[in-house]
């Protein structure tokens, strides 16, 4: 087991617009082992590995692959040292077949400049039985489910001959049953002598299936070692620099006036097609609301037609006392409604604008920023600097564009904007997907903290039922654009009962549901 | 902080000028080595190209009176550009301009400064009124604007042909052109011995103004949120279609301005029978000064200064005035090339987040 398959050594890469993405890491990998490179976003796991794989050159720093020192100058060089990558975002031909994206880059021939196709299938059954990853050869690739891609990336990589597979967050996007799967195919992948290189920062599933570990932060080696004797709060310290607080430590509250109502909300899309089908609630100041529901069920469209991106097609929108429904977006954030968007690379920020831009746009023509037309520059940068501290933005300069930074400081420039804003109430559409541990528990944090200290309605939209059920004090769920169940208090539910409302395959009583709209 | 550090430093800061600096060198290197096979003169080529332009006053002014046209060209496509529309419009409201001046100019009768005045505002407007055309039917029809812009200038150039031929032209003439117009209508020339005119202190207004809105004033940040991200701007309350539209009504008005004050200031009468070319260089010119007002003029001269050394060149040697537009046109791919000295950028870089705070 100790004989080393990999030794990346010392590497330094610096991007172009000056950020350090590695320096001086260092990675040992050896044979038959699952490998942990454990990171938040923007530790420089991606970079390291692109590097493995050719995509990126390194300042400096030496790969060895079985003790030889190589140059991996691009992919195609990766793949014949042995190399395979397994992206998350699956590298495949959607309307070609499973066979077809197999043997592309490596065409078995037939006579002439024909493509032996029997033998193509042959080859693709071969290799699912002998690695237990049996696909249909005729199927399309766009109609097989998430985890069949997964297999098929798998599969392509071995048929290219790779003896070390990178797998890029493989589990983000499988389901427990999938996920299941995939761990009994890499521990029989180790077993046979592949070595796996295992990026993820689920902690749970690290310990679970790897044996050794080595963590990036900010650029660099934290900590590497047997896996046997971590706790995913040791590994979490390590990689987001202190202990992360997983409990919320959320204090019950009374809730005080009413801050949002809503009545039969209706929204009809361009397919003329009801996506919010008469949806009715009401949020109390101090009160944290939460809206399970399956990706497009309308849960997306309640959060933009308050926010005011959306024109309901029917219903009332009442704001305090104010009746909202037809005022524009301009109006609806000075009544005291502010927004975290869905997709923040689209509505929450302007990636070429400089941070201290995307953190004043919504206030820069205020009396504090601006006197007859003209803008007050200082006060601006002044404001910006603020923000930067109070929410502990990283970032090198306050003028650089808001796109270099990483997912988690882009999403906290937005937080600190719409907390800051004077809100009433805080429409926080998925504000942690795709982030780091670190700034999603921040975020979260700051959530409860608005709530409770400020006295402000917090409408919460989120894909992550743990998140939802920690952070909110009372939930609705959404099927079909319809409010199917209410539970007043989410100390009283799990997850499992939320998933049972979710699927449809309970709804409570009209009456039950009606108390959302108290 | 050692001096090459901060030499580094600067470098790095500037670097886009540096790159522009090398490209218009690279450029002309390239051009040369073509001109030292096929000129029997190749060093008089380089020398009226390069200090041909300020031998003499008379040359010097040319560039000057040159710059005027293509800076309020450039400050219109800045405008344009900053709310992200490619609106080539300007081409026609320079030139529909020119006929605009020329009915005031004949038909109205006011006192010296205050007609010109009068005359340069009418035309800003109607180049406004020109441009928000297609602007307008982007954003109502989503008509692209590319399309639209390119159709109406040539709408523009007939109109403006027509107006002349059968209107405005002086029959006595031998070419098609109007009378010339009165004293009271023109810009007074200010350098004895060149045209030099009293519209580069209106250039030079524009500039700052432009400027001013663009960066200093709340209508300027709705307009450049709107172009940086419409979606965002819009999520944060910005009218965005309002702002778009504004913008490039006001990036009419530079082109109507500039129409007016070359035809007052340099030609005197209107004798525009074909498209100046004015507004496509003024993309050219936006486009390197990163739509940025104030880089404008400095962009503006540069390709004056090429223009001008290139008609030198020309008059005085075995070499064609076209090879300038292949100097231009090199010029703007090596800038459009955005990798070019990125390695030596980035090799700085390294250096100087290696040496300093900059590895965190």
């Amino acid at each position: 087991m100790s004989d080393n398959v990999l030794l990346m050594n010392k590497m330094t890469k610096v991007y172009p617009n000056g950020f350090v993405a590695n320096k001086d890491v260092t990675l040992s990998v050896n044979r038959g082992e699952i490998h942990a490179l454990l990171g938040e976003n923007g530790a420089g796991k991606t970079t390291l590995m692109k590097m493995l794989f050719g995509f990126e050159r390194p300042e400096s720093g030496q790969i060895f692959i079985e003790g030889k020192e190589v140059k991996i100058k691009n992919a195609l060089e990766a793949i014949h040292l042995g190399i395979g990558m397994v992206h998350q975002h699956f590298m495949l031909v959607p309307s070609m077949t499973v066979t077809e994206n197999l043997i592309l880059g490596d065409i078995p021939r037939g006579p002439m400049f024909t493509i032996d196709s029997k033998k193509a299938v042959e080859t693709c059954i071969e290799l699912g039985k002998k690695y237990n990853m049996l696909l249909d050869p005729q199927m399309r690739v766009m109609d097989l489910s998430v985890g069949g891609k997964q297999k098929l990336e798998i599969l392509k990589a071995l048929l290219h001959g790779a003896k070390i597979l990178i797998l890029d967050e493989p589990t983000a996007v499988l389901t427990p049953q999938e996920t299941g799967e995939l761990f009994e195919t890499l521990k029989m992948l180790a077993h046979d002598g592949h070595t796996i290189i295992f990026i993820s920062h689920k902690l749970d599933e690290v310990i679970q299936i790897c044996n050794r570990y080595t963590i990036l932060r900010r650029g660099r080696v934290t900590g590497t070692g047997n896996i046997e004797s971590e706790t995913p709060s040791s590994l979490s310290a390590m990689m987001v620099g202190r202990e992360i607080d997983l409990d919320m430590h959320k204090q019950k509250t009374e809730f005080k006036e009413k801050v949002l109502e809503v009545k039969d909300l209706v929204y009809v899309n361009d397919f003329n097609k009801k996506v919010v089908n008469g949806v009715s609630f009401s949020i109390r100041a101090g009160q944290i609301l939460g809206i399970a529901a399956v990706e497009g069920n309308g849960q997306n469209e309640v959060a933009e037609i308050i926010a005011g991106l959306k024109k309901a097609s029917a219903g009332q929108t009442t704001l305090g006392c104010v009746d909202i429904t037809s005022q524009n977006i301009r109006k609806r954030r000075e009544a005291g409604v502010a927004y975290i968007p869905e997709d923040r690379m689209v509505d929450g920020c302007s990636a070429t604008s400089s941070i201290t831009d995307n953190l004043v746009a919504d206030r820069f023509f205020k009396k504090k920023f601006s006197k007859k037309g003209f803008i007050n520059k200082a006060a601006i940068e002044k404001e910006a600097e603020e923000l930067i501290e109070e929410f502990s933005v990283l970032c090198m300069s306050k003028d650089n564009p808001i796109g270099a930074l990483s997912g988690g400081n882009i999403q906290k420039v937005i937080v600190a904007r719409e907390f800051t804003s004077g809100a009433k109430l805080v429409i926080a559409n998925q504000p942690t997907r795709g982030i780091d541990v670190g700034a999603a528990e921040y975020i979260r944090h700051r959530l409860i903290d608005i709530s409770r200290e400020s006295d402000v309605g917090v409408l919460l939209v989120s894909a992550d039922l743990v998140e939802l059920l920690s952070v909110s004090d009372s939930l609705i769920v959404m099927v079909d654009g319809k409010i199917s169940a209410y539970f007043p208090d989410t100390t009283q539910v799990d997850e499992y009962m939320i998933g049972e409302y979710m699927l449809g395959v309970k709804r409570q009583t009209e009456e039950e549901i009606g108390g959302a709209l108290q | 902080m050692s001096f090459t550090e901060k030499m580094r430093k600067t470098a790095i800061k500037y670097f886009e000028a540096i790159r522009v600096a090398f490209a218009v060198f690279l450029a002309i290197a390239i051009i040369m080595v073509v001109i030292f096979f096929v000129s029997d003169q190749p060093l008089d080529v380089l020398y009226w190209l390069v200090v041909g332009p300020v031998t003499t006053l008379r040359r010097f002014g040319t560039v000057i009176e040159l710059l005027i046209p293509l800076g309020f060209c450039g400050l219109g496509m800045c405008m344009m550009f900053q709310v992200n529309r490619f609106n080539m419009s300007c081409e026609g409201a320079f030139f529909i301009a020119g006929s605009a001046t020329a009915i005031l100019a004949l038909y109205l009768d006011l006192p010296p400064i205050i007609f010109p005045l009068v005359i340069i505002v009418v035309s800003a407007l109607v180049g406004g009124c020109v441009t928000i055309v297609p602007a307008y039917i982007n954003e109502k029809y989503k008509a692209h604007i590319v399309v639209s812009s390119i159709m109406l200038n040539y709408v523009l150039l007939y109109l403006g042909r027509f107006l002349l031929i059968h209107w405005l032209k002086d029959p006595t003439f031998s070419y098609n052109g109007t009378p010339f117009f009165p004293e009271n209508a023109l810009l007074t020339r200010i350098v004895p011995g060149t045209r030099i005119h009293t519209g580069i202190f209106i250039l030079i207004a524009a500039v700052i103004v432009t400027y001013i809105l663009l960066y200093k004033t709340k209508i300027g940040y709705n307009m450049r949120y709107s172009g940086q991200n419409a979606a965002f701007a819009r999520y944060v309350g910005i009218n965005t279609k309002k702002s778009i539209l504004s913008a490039q009504f006001i990036g009419g008005m530079l082109a109507g301005m500039g129409g007016a004050i070359e035809c007052m200031g340099i030609y005197q009468q209107l004798n525009w029978e074909v498209q100046l070319g004015y507004g496509f260089d003024g993309m050219l010119i936006a486009i390197i000064a990163k739509n940025n007002p104030l880089l404008v003029p400095v962009v503006a001269f540069i390709l004056s200064y090429l223009r001008t050394g290139g008609d030198l060149v020309n008059r005085m040697t075995d070499v064609p005035t076209e090879f300038v537009t292949v100097i231009q046109s090199l010029v703007v791919i090596f800038i459009a090339a955005k990798s070019l000295l990125a390695t030596t950028r980035h090799r700085m870089l390294i250096k100087d987040s290696m040496s300093g705070k900059g590895a965190n």
